[in-house]
């Protein structure tokens, strides 16, 4: 195990940083939100191109001849049914994420946007502001690193490493020996703090749950700790045995309890003016999809570049660095499909799913303010990781629909531990596809120490700082992967001719 | 100095752009597996010459 350069050279990048949040919390957010918001001063405009440039790649890809082109031997047949594929790539979308910031996020945007803007064309600009994040740009990332990792997995016979790619194009050679090792170590490490602040946000919002549930009060960082040592013990079985379907299983049925909040809430709700929202933001968002893509409120005052940095840059970055984790896993589903196939389905169906999940919860949010006159922004000035559980408790039946809350938001942090602690195992090992428990548990004490870090920083700013400042090397890295497949797609064509 | 910094960072963004160009207009080298089937064949076209102006000498 441990004559593996690349993973001990990750697993002490990552213990460092750990050892360095567990010793000094504040000088890490410190330090990491100072760089991020250089970089991101300097950055901004090319973060946005690349995302801009990655949704138009994958439209071309989508629409040109290279659509017909299958990921992996032109006689392979799709592993898995249409129906089970979507709601394979449904899973891949939803997260903890979705159960978090399902209504915070359109809010904290509302904020800023009705101090400029009357209120209530505030709120679907602030909807569709949100859908913007979680939609096609965002998924046109995962679905380009996707087809990287499928095409040369499926088509051409490379491990699923990020580092393959670059290789077989390039050849072999001391540069790209050099490049591809350091561009695993990379991923390891984005996917490694990503995750750790998954962790903590879905640590945050299962103890406001408990708290909600239970009525209790002032339970400070007691509860949260506890909450995290079960989390911890919780996903130590998995790592250490092979439970085979038993955490596709456990997946699906978060899957499911997030599904049925949002039905719930949407027939038990206003759902007239939630499905008017969802419509209305609809339209606001394919209407200026494109051009969203390209702004980036250089002639704002600072306060605008600043929430622009926190949210859409933090967001971008945050999704480039997770696409070689969801990459890996939608290429897996994906062997037999074609490429036109591929990049319609892992784009539109999550965008589709999103933008109703976030119309719904953000349209029952707006509907606290605009007609009831509810004191949720204070709610979301206070402690954002309760605006969910305040949502629901103005709901029928709000103890059921809390503890689905804590229970999916538990299921999804655990099955995510385990896919991510699989997943860095593989990138680790030069991408053997069943690392030992002895590699997964390692990960697994680095994720764990990792989302503990980000439990002491205590602000879910800090964590999206830490995150950013593993995740922007990605930016350049999802581009030279992208230049990777567009080469090696045109040679096939030229061969084919 | 932020000012140094955003430019020397700027800079770099620039330059690797450029190198992306440069990377995908590149020839790309020759693939492996046909190299060595090429050079395996090419080595027993050479034997069978061999073979034969000896069978002739």
């Amino acid at each position: 195990m441990f004559t593996n350069r690349l993973l001990i050279v990750a697993l002490v990048i990552t213990g460092a940083i750990a050892a360095w949040g567990i010793i000094d919390t504040s000088s890490l957010a410190a330090t990491s939100a100072y760089l991020v918001k250089v970089e991101f001063t300097a950055y901004a405009w090319f973060i946005m191109l690349t995302v801009s440039f990655l949704l138009i790649t994958s439209i071309f890809l989508a629409v040109s001849r290279y659509g017909r082109i299958k990921l992996g031997q032109d006689d392979d047949e799709p592993e898995f049914s249409t129906v089970s594929w979507l709601s394979m790539l449904f899973a891949a979308g939803m997260g903890v994420g979705l159960l978090y910031w399902g209504t915070a996020e359109p809010l904290t945007h509302y904020l800023l946007i009705s101090e400029f803007e009357d209120p209530r064309s505030s709120a679907s600009k602030a909807l569709s502001m949100t859908n913007f994040h979680w939609g096609l740009h965002a998924w046109a990332i995962y679905a380009l690193t996707g087809l990287v990792i499928a095409y040369f997995g499926f088509r051409l016979g490379c491990p699923s490493l990020v580092s393959a790619p670059i290789i077989k194009v390039f050849g072999v050679n001391r540069i790209t020996r050099g490049v591809g090792w350091l561009c695993d170590l990379l991923a390891i490490v984005a996917i490694a703090i990503g995750l750790g602040g998954s962790v903590a946000m879905g640590v945050f919002q299962v103890k406001e749950g408990v708290d909600a549930l239970f009525g209790l009060q002032d339970t400070g960082m007691t509860l949260t700790f506890g909450i995290f040592v079960v989390l911890c013990i919780s996903y130590i079985l998995p790592l250490t045995v092979d439970l085979g379907r038993g955490m596709a299983i456990l997946s699906n049925a978060a899957m499911a309890i997030a599904g049925g909040l949002m039905i719930y809430i949407l027939l038990f709700g206003p759902t007239h003016f939630i499905m008017g929202g969802v419509v209305q933001a609809t339209g606001q968002y394919f209407d200026n999809v494109l051009s969203h893509g390209f702004r980036t409120f250089t002639f704002m005052d600072e306060r605008v570049r600043d929430w622009f940095q926190n949210w859409t840059l933090t967001y971008m970055v945050w999704w480039l660095a997770w696409a070689p984790f969801v990459g890996v896993f939608i290429a897996r589903i994906s062997k037999g499909r074609t490429i036109r196939e591929f990049i319609c389905g892992v784009m539109l169906v999550p965008t589709i799913f999103s933008i109703l999940w976030f119309g719904v919860f953000g349209g029952v949010g707006f509907h606290s303010i605009l007609e009831l006159n509810l004191p949720i922004l204070d709610v979301v000035h206070k402690n954002v990781s309760g605006v969910t559980f305040f949502v629901l408790s103005h709901f029928p039946l709000p103890s059921l629909t809390i503890a689905a809350v804590v229970v999916a938001a538990f299921l999804f942090i655990v099955t995510s531990v385990v896919s991510a602690a699989f997943v860095l195992g593989m990138f680790s090992t030069g991408g053997d596809l069943n690392p030992s428990s002895r590699i997964k548990l390692s990960w697994g004490a680095i994720l764990g120490a990792l989302g503990f870090v980000m439990i002491l920083s205590g602000s879910i700013d800090a964590i999206k700082s830490i995150i950013a400042l593993g995740a922007i090397p990605f930016v350049f890295i999802v581009l030279l992967l992208v230049v990777c497949l567009l080469k090696m797609l045109k040679k096939e064509r030229v061969d084919a001719e | 100095m932020n000012n140094l910094l955003d430019t020397f960072l700027n800079l770099t963004v620039f330059a690797f752009i450029g190198l992306l160009v440069w990377l995908y207009f590149k020839p790309l080298p020759p693939d492996e597996d046909n190299q060595r089937d090429t050079e395996n064949t090419s080595r027993e076209d050479e034997d069978l010459v061999r073979g034969r102006e000896s069978e002739n000498a």
